[in-house]
């Protein structure tokens, strides 16, 4: 049995209205019916963070996310990070800078996940870009490549 | 076009249909509850919810309560802390009044999961799932808190003690709606030690009774269905007590039992408990007002 919706999302600043089954995963409405194909799908269980996208400022797992969750939202994904001028924001030239990305495939979750970062206020006491981005994992392994980047952007913030 | 079954094929493992209800008033979401019973799934944040489906558990209806008022949001009382059963972990972990009032509540709340699991679960979903590993009911119990549920059945509120509810809760309590938590508001020290979760975890918590004693509450969270609790009372001399293994032994014999049916063997929990609650033991002295 499945009775349908209608949603409305603000994707990367563009309203979104869709006719929707409620079992659609957000991760699937984003790639399938989107065409959004940043957004990746890798443990399917909340654990690596490749599917990371902000709802409302916040990054969460669209793998775990019903599309009709995210109804009245304002959704940011990987298509919606870079600069308005279309050039490469501030985390995405410290990854490439700093030679981060190898397949690429974790990426996008990494860079929304830093994004996600940027946007908090308050921050708990003791939390940092580091501590948060151990929900991310890389399967190549290139975590040293994103520690430099993380202290490029420490640096470029003024807070070496 | 409708996106529906057919055209969902990304997702590793797909969700059988069902029919999606979203109540924004805790009655119309327990009218719901009580209607389809035994078929209705309440999803709050949703994570547990949608790993189940991922398995294949189908319940033909699901009922979204994020929006229904009243059921998120922590109140600072005088002599009580209330936190709605829908406040997602994040939302505790940055609360300034809640922070101030028992900072080491939002410290725990802060280590679990992920920064994405805590920003979309629950606090009540992590209650409610009554999975092993989940570790809100032990903080809980061991904090003396209580659960409010509205009774969508008989339509009355429900107090319920953490112990309380995880002796009822195996024996199909009917449609119970969690819809807060409420904490004692006063001088109590935290300690924890989650080293080795998800197979072991302990959290503990100690206070002055006013009467010259201190109530120590111990919590193990991980191969059983809910967490083991032991209570102690200690003289406040006690605290001072240079000998913490005994301490902590004594208090490590008053769980109900070391075997955890899915977790490490007994004999593996009689060694190492008693190690990790004299530990707690330590840092409890030391963050005791
Ligand atoms: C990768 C990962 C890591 C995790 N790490 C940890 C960890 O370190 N420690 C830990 O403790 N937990 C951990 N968790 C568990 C996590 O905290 C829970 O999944 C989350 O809190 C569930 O909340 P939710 O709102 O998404 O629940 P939902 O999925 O919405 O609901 C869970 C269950 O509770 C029921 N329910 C929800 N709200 C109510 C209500 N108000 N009244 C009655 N029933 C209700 C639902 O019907 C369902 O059965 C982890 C989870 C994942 C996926
Ligand atoms: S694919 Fe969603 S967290 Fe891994
Ligand atoms: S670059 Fe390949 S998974 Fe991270």
């Amino acid at each position: 049995m499945t009775e349908s919706l209608r949603i409305h999302i603000k994707v990367n600043g563009r309203p979104e209205s869709a006719e929707i089954a409620p079992n659609l995963m957000l991760v699937d409405f984003l790639r399938e019916h989107l065409g959004l194909q940043g957004t990746k799908l890798a443990c399917d269980q909340g654990a690596c963070g490749a599917c990371t996208v902000l709802l409302d400022g916040r990054p969460v797992t669209s793998c775990l996310t019903f599309a009709f969750a995210a109804d009245g939202a304002d959704l940011q994904t990987i298509e919606g990070a870079s600069r308005d001028n279309g050039t490469l924001s501030q985390v995405q030239n410290a990854l490439h800078d700093c030679g981060v990305p190898q397949c690429g495939f974790c990426t996008p979750g990494m860079v929304m996940m830093m994004e996600g970062f940027a946007r908090q206020d308050p921050l708990p006491p003791g939390q940092t870009l580091e501590t948060w981005m151990n929900a991310n994992l890389c399967r190549c392994s290139g975590y040293q490549g994103f520690r430099r980047a993380l202290d490029q952007l420490a640096n470029e913030a003024g807070n070496p | 076009m409708l996106i529906d079954d057919h055209t969902i094929a990304a997702s590793r493992r797909r969700i059988a249909g069902f029919r999606l209800h979203r109540p924004v008033t805790i009655d119309e979401a327990c009218d719901l509850l009580a209607r389809f019973s035994d078929g209705a799934m309440l999803h709050a944040g949703g994570i547990d919810v949608t790993n189940r489906m991922k398995r294949g558990f189908l319940q033909p209806h699901v009922i979204a309560v994020q929006q229904v008022a009243g059921l998120s949001g922590i109140r600072l009382g005088e002599t009580e802390i209330e936190i709605g059963a829908a406040t997602r972990h994040w939302d505790i972990e940055i609360d300034p009044g809640l922070r101030h009032a028992l900072p080491t509540l939002c410290d725990y709340v802060a280590g679990l999961g992920n920064i994405r699991i805590r920003m979309q679960g629950t606090i009540g979903g992590n209650i409610m799932a009554a999975e092993p590993g989940y570790e809100m009911p032990a903080v809980l119990a061991v904090l003396d808190a209580e659960l409010v549920f509205r009774d969508c059945a008989t339509r009355t509120e429900r107090r319920l003690t953490v112990d309380q509810w995880l002796e009822i809760r195996g024996a199909n309590p009917g449609p119970l709606l969690l819809t807060s938590i409420r904490l004692p508001r006063r001088p109590i020290a935290l300690a924890w030690n989650r080293q080795l979760r998800p197979a072991l975890s302990l959290v503990a918590a100690l206070r002055h009774d006013g009467t010259g004693q201190m109530r120590g509450r111990m919590a193990v969270t991980g191969g059983s269905s809910g967490p083991l609790i032991a209570d102690i009372a200690l003289t406040a001399a006690g605290r001072e007590d240079p000998d913490l293994g005994l301490v902590a032994r004594a208090w490590v014999d008053r769980l109900p039992l070391l075997q955890l049916p899915l977790g490490p063997d007994a004999g593996y929990c009689s060694e190492v408990i008693p190690i990790l609650c004299r530990r707690l033991l330590q840092t409890l002295s030391k963050r005791l007002p």
